[in-house]
């Protein structure tokens, strides 16, 4: 899956009432930590919020494109408006594509006769290689109308932090 | 019905409700929750009320988390009772819910049924509350789904 690109701006101003303001012209201040210099960034809301639409933008690796280049980052946390759910703050880690890292993958499916129970699998693996979301589909079922953790498809060197048996999905009673 | 076990003021002033949830704004539990819409007390009964009609509606399987707890007593005079000679006894109690709390969680059943029983559950409580979905958080704040 393609990386996400987020543009994001340097320069705000740090303080509750600048990032209301910023909050107020459509965009999020954010910050970026990992490997140099903490930054605080900005970037557009609905650019953001349409690069992830229907799905968790936690965990999730991003193309995080700044003035002075382009950096590969995690989205570590997200704040957000208790009621509204808008975007209040977001935290980028900056990562190595070789880094060993442990990361949050999204499970999702399309079709309505898998029913999730684990909304999210913890994985380790090179940041590179972590996967952006884990798609179920109905061909993953086993005998008794599971899916394991043993039969999802991750890249080759990316592991499941869960036991093998560990039931992701189950198949949906039809009334 | 929930209460604490022991405390270590009997009676309490009854404070004011202003703002949002300072915390419990997210699903950490379960994939299913109900949050709340206004600020309100939610009393013992009223939380009893609202879990049995989620799990008899959902009949089997299913895991109920309740995240907030009655903690706060609620003291009443007895009728035809003339004003003062201090404060009345304490006759039950509740728990205060901001905007944006989640106040129940469900997990281990289809989201169907999850926002049927759901429902049902918002109906026992005093304040408006939606039903929301873990992880859909963006797609709420595109469409505002959920809202009642």
């Amino acid at each position: 899956m393609a990386l996400v690109v987020v543009n994001a701006e340097f320069g705000r101003e740090i303080g509750s009432s600048s990032s209301r303001r910023l909050r107020s012209q459509g965009m999020v201040p954010g910050i970026v930590y990992g490997t140099e210099a903490v930054v605080a960034v900005s970037f557009n809301a609905r650019e953001f919020r349409n690069a992830f639409h229907g799905r968790s933008a936690k965990g999730a690796m991003i193309s995080l494109k700044l003035p002075t280049g382009t950096k590969l980052a995690r989205v570590q946390d997200i704040q957000r408006h208790p009621v509204k759910r808008e975007l209040a703050h977001v935290d980028f880690q900056e990562i190595d594509k070789n880094e060993i890292i442990n990361a949050t993958v999204g499970v999702q499916a399309e079709d309505p006769t898998i029913e999730i129970h684990h909304s999210s699998i913890e994985v380790t693996g090179p940041a590179g290689s972590v996967p952006g979301s884990v798609d179920l589909t109905p061909d993953l079922f086993d005998a008794e109308g599971h899916i394991t953790v043993a039969s999802i498809k991750l890249p080759s060197n990316i592991v499941c932090v869960l036991e093998s048996d560990t039931v992701i999905a189950v198949l949906a009673e039809v009334e | 019905m929930l209460m604490p076990r022991k405390v270590k003021h009997r009676k309490q002033q009854r404070g004011r409700m202003q703002g949002l949830t300072k915390g419990g704004s997210d699903i950490n539990f379960g994939q299913y929750g109900i949050q709340a819409l206004e600020p309100g007390w939610i009393s013992a009964r009223q939380i009893e009320a609202a879990r049995i009609a989620m799990t008899r509606h959902v009949r089997r399987g299913g895991k109920v988390w309740i995240r907030v707890f009655p903690d706060k007593p609620v003291t009443k005079k007895p009728a035809e009772t003339r004003m003062g000679s201090g404060k009345g006894n304490p006759e039950f109690w509740v728990a205060v819910v901001k905007p944006g709390r989640i106040m129940f969680e469900l997990s281990g059943v289809s989201e169907e049924l999850a926002r049927a029983a759901m429902e049902r559950a918002i109906q026992k409580l005093p304040i408006k509350a939606r039903f929301v979905v873990a992880d859909s958080e963006s797609a709420n704040e595109n469409a505002g789904v959920g809202q009642q």
